[in-house]
């Protein structure tokens, strides 16, 4: 795997950890009815930005893997927006749940083995 | 659906997590399929500017737009509702109805890997709900 492709996969995960975190503070902002120093609809509106950037980053890394090597490392994003969510949230999220996360991630890279 | 909180043109009316679940995932199924279906309507064109405009006179395209603009509203409702940790992971619940959705429909066959893979993400979304304490 080449350094170009491992960034490019670094942030495809980075987009999505970043384009969550803006929905969920747009989401938030929405639920606490009052306004706060930025606007529910611009977090939300810039998680819209970042998943346009990821779409070209997704496209660069297809021109060089396959789907199939692709899709699965992709599926590192779950871990990455659960710790995301932990860090930036506080989040509680119990051992039980952790096993959970780690079971859905095993699950979706078995799929996205076989063609997503 | 009367409220005093403040409004705002991303809210939506199911106030309910399991309603908003079930939504949000017949949508996401009805998309991925409508992408199936769009693949096989547009396949072996060259992407160009004649393929967006043989893309956009296609229903499963327009399907797939619906489809996603509709999720993206009821995905920031359910945020508002459930801890971002728990509802990201939750979202790969998609891949068993959509699954499914390709055998009966495109008659495409469910290999022994994606069988066990389905049937993880199954357990773990299981899991993951099992203790709602986020």
């Amino acid at each position: 795997m080449t350094l170009e492709l491992l960034t490019l996969f670094a942030v495809s995960v980075a987009c999505d950890v970043f384009g969550q975190t803006f929905f969920k503070l747009g989401a938030i902002g929405i639920s606490a009815g009052k306004p706060g120093i930025v606007p529910p609809s611009l977090w939300v509106a810039i998680g819209l930005v970042v998943y346009v950037v990821e779409i070209f980053v997704w496209l660069g890394v297809l021109a060089i893997a396959p789907l199939t090597v692709a899709a699965p490392i992709a599926s590192l994003n779950y871990i990455g927006v659960m710790l995301a969510s932990r860090w930036l949230f506080s989040e509680r999220i119990t051992r039980r749940q952790w096993a959970g996360a780690g079971l859905v991630t095993l699950g979706v890279i078995a799929v996205a083995l076989t063609g997503g | 659906m009367s409220s005093n909180e403040h409004d705002d043109a991303l809210r939506v009316v199911p106030r309910s997590e399991t309603l908003l679940w079930t939504l949000f995932i017949t949508f996401a199924t009805a998309t991925q399929l409508a992408f199936k279906w769009a693949g096989s309507d547009l396949e072996g064109q060259e992407f160009g500017l004649r393929f967006v405009g043989a893309a956009l006179a296609r229903p499963s395209v327009w399907t797939a737009i619906v489809g996603y603009v509709t999720m993206f509203t009821l995905w920031i409702n359910i945020l508002r509702r459930v801890p971002l940790s728990r509802a990201f992971v939750m979202t790969a619940i998609v891949y068993v109805p959509v699954t499914i959705g390709a055998w009966l429909i495109f008659d495409e066959q469910i290999s022994a890997l994606r069988g066990i893979g389905i049937a993880a993400i199954i357990v773990g979304v299981v899991l993951i709900n099992s203790e709602t304490s986020g």
